[in-house]
């Protein structure tokens, strides 16, 4: 690491300058003979706070969704996670060895461990655990779709061969034929079908299905036999992919299929697969109609005829095994991205699941490119950021668009410490589109962790006073991949040409400035050292600036006139709301007081002079309260328990009530009975009525003045109802 | 998106039943009668979680009960004294798509049906069955059931009933597999529709026994229920039959019991002093016959014939 000083070129020299400003535009010169890892001061600085944590390694249970096993694991699970950060793939909970027995985890915290794991699957944070993750995350979302549509399939054809069973008079014109073929040969021989069927004659009553029904029915319950068939031999997913096969995905059940041209292929081949489905969509229709005895030619033929995989339902779509095309970015930006594009515009639901290095300044923003098609689904995220990764690819697995998820994966060789300071430096825009949203942008455009418009990166306190921003040149200086771009530089240089990178990159508007970047590393004595980095470094440090603030415009957080004023309309009707309460509680007040005095003088017939009212209400006295006019009183209805009334709800139904006076008691549309009309019958039907009345819910009341039949004891009998 | 269009939609609209779609014929039982009040209570059940009617069959014995298909606009199967649980079986194992409600009385069932009834219950198909006990042969007009008290009189007893009644509940308890046992009363309806609603959702044989007056030989004997509901014990439990808190907010008496307790079920059952109404007894790790009996419904004739060339092919002749 201290090359550099052995340098015969003195640092201060201005050959040595100029050999540096050569490193800084070329990439050249100056070269390490062994470089090492460089260890950037913000890193250092996050450690020790505790802030540079992993969300990994992700666990899938059987039947569960993709989580953390951080969260799984709550608090004390830390020194697991820093043993498990670093296992391979593990099916067999194997991992569980790694758990250091004696650390200083409590031991209870170490057997729930343990149980955990034992039920479930690991994944590192690894490129090759992409596939095997979306293959878990698929199975839990579209599993029941495809049952239950299985179900449906196979009901309706059950349901079909019994209408056509039903319907036919004769399965074949020679009817010892179909003795045998119920029978058994030894029965045809036996048995007088003309006499049966007269002895019989069950078949009278069923309609016959014949001519271009019979055709009609037999060939959907062909279309839906063969699904029902087919089913059992298709895989869980077909896979497409031009170089190595997807790692891990035999367990899934995944049908893997080499091709040049992946995007090319998958296209051909779900063009097929729904030119192969339609029949049986169309059918599944058909069945319905027809079970329902609806069918009309005119109304039906021409629409089944034009049916196409269009106008399938998303849960038919959804129950197909999906088209998947596994790749990763650096092939996709080589040669396909004219197929890519193609099959971006088809509309045909493929899921393309892309592994983009987490630093890549030499290729596309593949997802950005796929927004741009618009009508696409795309997740943009980052093995490093788990909870949005699996909340994004969940959203995909249920999606019936072109769907694309660009996902940052560390290089080869390297691991969570590189993607998590990858993510963290914002290399890879995190963010998912998803056009069922809405119309705007700005609602189908949802980017994460995007606080500060302005300065995407966080600021880290490395020395006292002295805060450093964390770049993506600092999640490089961490990537050995990325070792090329920088240079250590002797300590006694001169600051003269040198610059620190985040005060470069406010500077480097149109042009760069005029000096070389440098960012601040810890040396093996944790010495704060300079590290020069290439142009190309920084200029890829200010495109994701600019790419982030392009995201931050499209998701509607800034650049738009119209956000401030929309905001500003917001918020003015809960101010003008606040002002009104007064007016609304003072209004409510009066009108409440001046009803009250009303009601009083209705009631006792007379002028309230002591009620008043509330001072707070004085405001809007009531003109009618003051000047009350003269209303006649008159005697109030009748006390509501004299009126004869049934409890409904107890009544039996039994029609002894109705049988005595059917106007008086009916049904109502529980077929309980009520009083439908008192006036209708006497009170000694009434009591006659309640004492035949087996519930014992009708209660006679008291008898109208004009009743005659409501004698003395008459009234005696009633009154044990009421 | 491009692509889906939902334009246009030619799948058949859901059909919505009502009250009057399961009435058939207008019922001919006597005025009063409590059959009224299961018909009613039946009817309701199958408006409220709308059963197909065209998936729904009632099948019944003889008696004035077993009139009850005619009642219901569903398919309906009126058939020999004492044998609707072995149609029921029939058609539970051809036909495990349909509802199937069986309506028998205490002589259909616990007389001339004694041993179907038995069968009926140990292989536990689902089926919701209905015991409507009236204590008498009431429509051939008064004859001594097996369900009569002892020393009522009746026109095979003129000096009064020689034996003690059969209990149905009890004796249902003591049937190996049963799964579902509970008793209600006609004269309150919501306990009556919550019982059968608790039956029907049963997965197995539900047995439920109602007591049911007979307004015209047997009034009498539940009069005193009916006039002074203390006579009547209701259990509670929150895995019980729980309906409506009101409806049961005459009945003072009250015992907490849990329906897994098989033991102290039978102790509740042998109490013949009170009318003990609600869940006795449900299990449901109860072994289903039906399960067994309705393998291969889907094969052709074709492939029934191949099935049993081959099963028969492993005798040599």
């Amino acid at each position: 690491m201290n090359q550099v000083s052995d340098s015969p070129l003195a640092a201060a020299s201005p050959a040595w300058q100029e050999h540096l400003r050569t490193f800084h535009l070329t990439g050249h010169g100056l070269e390490d003979p062994n470089p090492q890892p460089l260890r950037p001061a913000v890193v250092d600085a996050l450690m020790a706070a505790g802030n540079f944590k992993s969300e990994f390694p992700a666990f899938v249970s059987a039947g569960s969704a993709l989580a953390s096993l951080a969260e799984l694991l709550g608090d004390n699970g830390e020194p697991v996670l820093d043993a498990l950060r670093e296992v391979a793939m593990d099916p067999a909970g194997t991992a569980i060895d790694a758990i250091p027995g004696s650390s200083t985890m409590p031991p209870e915290a170490i057997v729930r461990a343990r149980a955990t794991l034992s039920k479930g699957m690991l994944f590192p944070c690894d490129a090759r655990s992409l596939p095997r993750m979306y293959g878990s995350v698929l199975h839990a979302a579209r599993r029941t779709v495809r049952a239950e549509w299985l179900a449906r399939v196979k009901d309706r054809a059950d349901r079909l061969r019994t209408l056509l069973a039903a319907g036919a008079t004769s399965g074949s014109t020679d009817p010892r034929t179909n003795l045998e073929s119920a029978f058994g040969v030894e029965g045809g021989r036996l048995l007088d079908a003309g006499k049966l069927t007269q002895a019989l004659g069950h078949l009278r009553g069923a309609p016959r299905i014949g001519g271009e029904r019979r055709a009609r029915l037999e060939s959907a319950l062909a279309a839906l036999d063969k699904a029902t068939r087919e089913a059992s031999a298709e895989p869980a997913a077909w896979a497409f992919y031009s170089g190595s096969p997807p790692p891990g995905a035999d367990p899934l059940g995944w049908e893997c299929r080499p091709t040049g041209d992946s995007f090319a292929a998958a296209l051909e081949f779900v063009r097929h697969l729904l030119d192969r489905m339609t029949p049986v969509w169309r059918a599944t229709r058909l069945a319905g109609i027809e079970l329902e005895s609806a069918y009309d030619d005119v109304v039906h033929g021409e629409r089944l005829a034009r049916f196409t995989w269009h106008s399938a339902e998303p849960e038919e779509l959804l129950a197909l095994p999906p088209v998947i095309v596994v790749e990763t970015a650096d092939r996709v930006a080589e040669g396909s991205l004219t197929a890519f594009g193609r099959l971006l515009r088809s509309g045909y639901p493929v899921q393309i699941l892309v592994a983009s290095p987490a630093i890549a300044p030499d290729l596309p923003e593949l997802g950005y490119l796929a927004t741009a098609h618009r009508q696409p689904f795309v997740l943009s995220a980052s093995l490093a950021l788990l909870g949005h990764l699996a909340h994004g690819l969940a959203q995909m697995a249920v999606s019936v668009r072109p769907s694309v998820a660009v996902v940052a994966v560390p290089a080869p060789g390297e691991g969570w410490r590189e993607a998590t300071a990858a993510a963290i430096a914002r290399t890879h825009p995190i963010y998912v589109f998803d056009p069922e949203k809405g119309e705007h942008w700005r609602t189908r455009l949802s980017l994460s962790g995007d606080e500060d418009g302005a300065n995407p990166w966080i600021g880290v306190e490395t020395r006292p006073g002295s805060t450093e921003r964390f770049t993506p040149a600092h999640a490089a200086a961490v990537s050995m991949s990325m070792r090329r771009h920088f240079r250590l530089i002797p300590a006694d240089a001169p600051d003269g040409s040198l610059m620190e990178l985040g005060e470069y990159l406010d500077r480097f508007e149109k042009e760069p400035p005029l000096a070389v970047p440098f960012l601040w590393v810890l040396d093996e004595h944790r010495q704060l050292r300079r590290a020069a980095i290439t142009r190309e470094l920084a200029e890829y440090c200010a495109d994701r600036k600019d790419l982030l603030r392009g995201l931050r415009e499209l998701a509607g957080r800034e650049g738009s006139p119209a956000v401030p004023a929309v905001d500003a309309c917001a918020d003015q009707p809960a101010r003008h709301h606040e002002c009104d309460q007064a007016a609304i509680a003072a209004a409510r007040q009066s009108a409440a007081a001046a009803t009250i005095n009303r009601l009083v003088q209705v009631l006792l017939g007379s002028t309230p002079a002591t009620l008043k009212a509330p001072p707070s209400g004085a405001s809007l006295p009531s003109p009618r309260a003051a000047t009350p006019p003269p209303l006649a009183v008159s005697p109030g209805p009748e006390p509501a328990s004299q009126l004869p009334y049934i409890e409904s709800s107890l009544c039996t139904s039994c029609n002894d009530c109705c049988r005595i006076n059917s106007r008086m008691f009916q049904y109502d549309a529980n077929n309980q009975a009520y009083i439908a009309d008192a006036s209708a019958g006497t009170f000694a039907e009434l009591v006659k009525a309640a004492e035949k009345c087996p519930a014992r819910c009708i209660h006679p009341g008291a008898p109208r003045p004009d009743d005659s039949s409501a004698t003395a004891a008459m009234l005696a009998r009633g009154a044990k109802f009421d | 998106m491009h692509g889906l269009s939902r334009d246009w939609e030619i799948e058949p609209q859901p059909v919505v039943c009502t009250l009057e779609d399961y009435q058939a014929a207008k019922a001919r039982w006597c005025p009063g009668c409590g059959d009224h009040s299961v018909l009613r209570a039946v009817q309701r059940l199958a408006r409220d979680i709308q059963l197909p009617p065209e998936r729904t069959v009632v099948v019944s014995g003889i008696g004035c009960s077993s009139r009850f298909p005619h009642y219901m606009a569903t398919y309906g199967f009126h058939g020999l004294h004492g044998r609707p649980l072995p149609v029921a079986c029939g058609i539970r194992s051809r036909r495990p798509d349909l509802d199937i409600f069986v309506i028998t009385g205490d002589g259909d069932c616990c007389a001339i049906g004694t041993a179907h009834w038995i069968h009926a219950i140990r292989y536990n198909m689902n089926l919701t069955i209905l015991l409507l006990d009236n204590n008498i042969y009431g429509l051939t007009k008064m004859q001594t059931s097996p369900t009569t008290r002892h020393g009522e009189k009746s026109n095979t007893h003129p000096g009064g009933s020689y034996f003690a009644p059969l209990n149905p509940i009890s004796v249902t308890l003591g049937i190996a597999n049963a799964s579902f046992v509970a008793q209600t009363l006609d004269w309150n309806p919501p306990h009556l529709y919550a019982t059968i609603k608790a039956a029907h959702e049963h997965q197995g044989a539900s047995f439920v026994r109602v007591f049911q007056r007979c307004p015209h030989y047997t009034s009498h004997i539940f009069q005193p229920a009916q006039e002074d509901p203390s006579n009547v014990l209701v259990m509670t439990h929150p895995n019980g039959i729980n309906p409506d808190p009101a409806a049961l907010g005459m009945f003072p008496n009250r015992v907490e019991h849990d329906p897994s307790n098989l033991a102290e079920a039978r102790a509740l059952a042998d109490r013949p002093e009170m009318f003990t109404i609600g869940l006795f007894y449900k299990s449901n790790s109860c072994y289903r016959y039906d399960l067994e009996a309705a393998h291969g419904l889907g094969q052709s004739a074709a492939e029934k014939n191949t099935g049993l060339a081959q099963a028969l092919d492993r005798f040599a002749v």
